[in-house]
């Protein structure tokens, strides 16, 4: 009897495998059309792909990562994404101590223990500064980031270097406000307008919305100098604020980086370094609107946005660095 | 003209200035009672999300500003109720109030992601311009007077009602007997109970009528200025007005200053940013700069006995 029971539990343990667990740490709201909202999505294509359990924690700060991080381990998570370049030290401080697995979004340098997940969307900016430098007609161009941290100053790199390879004198004008505040990236948009900018990108989450809005704004008052904007992280491209004046988006392909990190915690194979994502892999890539290709968006364009892309892939353009 | 960059700073800060002097209004009507709320950052935000969620629900701006307003009267009351029916301390119950809206707010917009009115409908939000209901060539037309068109007419509707309230402010503190009563709430208290004047109850109504003033920012900032809510897109601005309120040494025209003066500093250092001084000085200190100059010139003014004599004390003093 006690046999049979016990072949029984063992039975059972061989074939109830427990699920992955997998938690997220969001810097910000996942519903931020952006990065946040991104990893959100991401990890629920990986939920329903490898069957995992998945927990999001949101708009965690720097300070608080750390506790979660332990939080999670004592709790038996297999894997924990912390989705930010902030969190890279409490991350690697944490890992030290763990068997948890852990993996830093955002961050391009190594560190004992934990992967770090590289987004270059420097090559996709490029390829948007290609579009923006062809379509000024100030010559003026504007920057508007959460904080100047080297993906976001990667961005602004990128995209400068693009619009100069069509038009030599454009000048890019860069401003920091806030990751998630609109009233304050609105004001910011509103006084690149101001000084005659006519093409702004941005690289900030929840606060896109104030970005778009005052480009809707400009537009309805001045319809005939419209002014055009280009989305950041996620395809933005058919946000409902502005639609008609979003020329492309600079997207990274998330749900792919984030499955692969948990395919490799279910086969073993997690190791510690950097995984590089950017345009040759296919996975930080420019969209461009389809609801402006073939108007705004002319045949040129597109054959100068797909030149300068074969460039990049074969390593002949390379992005200026700081 | 209108393009010149002195008025579209001009512009730009009274844009900045309507929720601080509407809330920051009503903070120095509770104040001059004797009420210190430092929950303004919580009501503040309470109107954001509740304004959000009238005007998605109901379709209309208008429901959300009503919505607005009552949910931060509500919760005004609340601090009413804590502070001078249970004598609870002014400041620890502000700072409650402000941890109960991030965390309702919150909640509140987790509901709208699950029910799907993440975004606001067509025409559900206050579009620029000024006066509602008059059509686009006036507006056009008073838009575009030389100076005070971006002043005064390029701006939120809520921009005219800030100033009736505050002048209305100003009037009833300096001109009539109910400022009078008004101050003496604040200064002696026991006073006004010997004159007869029901001292809590005016407190409370006060208290209350500074609620739906900030409840009415709070709605300028989602569906006027922004045309949606993010968690927390209210980023410490109510502690500005609590700031501002002092700076303003508790007069209506030194509030107005001081809200018009930070307006002109916050539109300065976008203006600063993004003309090339970022590579000279870190973008924190044009991001600080607003609140860098509140406190020198705090530092830097007469320390004045104009304030309420007893700011933030239960009343009666004994029980």
């Amino acid at each position: 009897m006690l046999r049979t029971f016990l072949l029984l539990t063992l039975f059972c343990c061989a074939y109830t495998a427990e699920p992955l667990k997998i938690g997220l740490i969001c810097s910000g709201s996942v519903t931020d059309g952006g990065w946040n909202q991104l990893a959100k999505e991401a990890i629920e294509q990986v939920k329903k792909e490898l069957k995992a359990e998945v927990s999001i924690l949101q708009k965690v700060t720097q300070d608080k990562a750390g506790d979660e991080l332990r939080a999670y381990a004592a709790d038996g998570y297999d894997l924990v994404i912390a989705h930010g370049y902030e969190f890279l030290t409490p991350a690697a401080e944490v890992a030290a101590g763990t068997t948890m697995k852990i993996a830093v979004s955002g961050a391009d340098v190594a560190r004992p223990g934990i992967v770090t997940l590289d987004f270059d969307v420097s090559q996709a900016s490029y390829q948007l500064g290609v579009i923006a430098g062809t379509l000024t007609k100030s010559g003026k161009l504007g920057f508007v980031g959460g904080a100047p941290i080297p993906s976001v100053k990667a961005c602004y790199r990128g995209f400068l270097a693009g619009a100069r390879a069509v038009r030599p004198d454009v000048s890019v004008a860069e401003a920091y406000t806030s990751w998630d505040e609109p009233v304050k990236s609105k004001q910011q948009t509103e006084a690149f307008f101001a000084q005659g900018i006519d093409l702004v990108y941005h690289d900030v989450d929840a606060a896109s919305r104030g970005v778009f809005e005052a480009v809707k704004e400009r537009n309805a008052r001045n319809p005939a100098k419209p002014v055009y904007v280009f989305g950041c992280v996620a395809d933005q491209n058919a946000n409902p604020i502005c639609p008609d004046h979003i020329l492309a988006s600079a997207v990274i392909r998330l749900d792919a980086t984030f499955r692969a990190v948990a395919e490799s915690v279910v086969a073993k194979t997690f190791a510690a370094g950097v995984v590089r994502e950017n345009l040759q892999r296919g996975t930080c890539v420019a969209v461009l609107n389809p609801r402006l290709i073939g108007t705004i968006l002319t045949p040129e364009i597109l054959a100068g946005v797909e030149r300068a892309g074969k460039q990049l892939v074969a390593g002949s353009l390379i992005i200026p660095g700081e | 003209m209108n393009d010149a960059l002195m008025v579209v700073i001009a512009a730009q800060a009274v844009t900045a200035a309507v929720p601080l002097v509407l809330a920051g209004t009503g903070e120095l009507l509770a104040q001059r009672a004797g009420m210190l709320n430092v929950g303004i950052e919580g009501l503040l935000l309470t109107g954001c999300i509740a304004g959000f969620t009238g005007a998605a629900l109901g379709g209309c701006a208008w429901i959300g500003l009503a919505a607005a307003i009552i949910a931060a009267a509500l919760l005004a009351a609340l601090f009413a109720w804590a502070t001078v029916v249970m004598r609870c301390d002014q400041i620890v119950t502000g700072m409650a109030i402000n941890l109960l809206a991030v965390g309702g707010s919150g909640t509140a917009w987790l509901v709208a992601q699950g029910q799907g009115y993440a975004e606001l409908p067509a025409n559900a939000g206050f579009s620029r311009g000024i006066v509602p209901g008059l059509s686009d060539a006036t507006q056009a037309w008073l838009r575009d007077l030389p100076f005070i068109g971006p002043l005064v007419f390029d701006q939120y509707g809520l921009a005219l009602a800030m100033a009736l309230i505050a002048a209305t402010a100003w009037w009833l503190l300096v001109r009539t007997r109910i400022g009078v009563i008004i101050h003496a709430l604040g200064d002696a208290p026991d006073a006004c109970a010997a004159n007869g004047i029901a001292v809590r109850r005016w407190r409370v109504g006060l208290v209350i009528l500074a609620g739906a003033l900030a409840g009415a920012a709070g709605a300028y900032l989602s569906i006027m200025r922004t045309h949606g809510f993010s968690p927390l897109m209210t980023g410490g601005m109510g502690f500005v007005v609590l700031a501002l309120v002092i700076f303003g040494r508790w007069h209506v025209g030194g509030l107005v200053a001081a809200c018009l003066g930070f307006g002109v500093i916050d539109a300065l250092q976008s203006h600063l940013q993004s003309r090339g001084l970022n590579a000279v000085i870190p973008y924190q200190v044009f991001q600080a700069l607003p609140f860098i100059v509140a406190l020198i010139a705090l530092a830097a003014m007469r320390r004045g006995t104009s304030g309420p004599r007893l700011l933030g004390q239960a009343w009666p003093t004994e029980r």
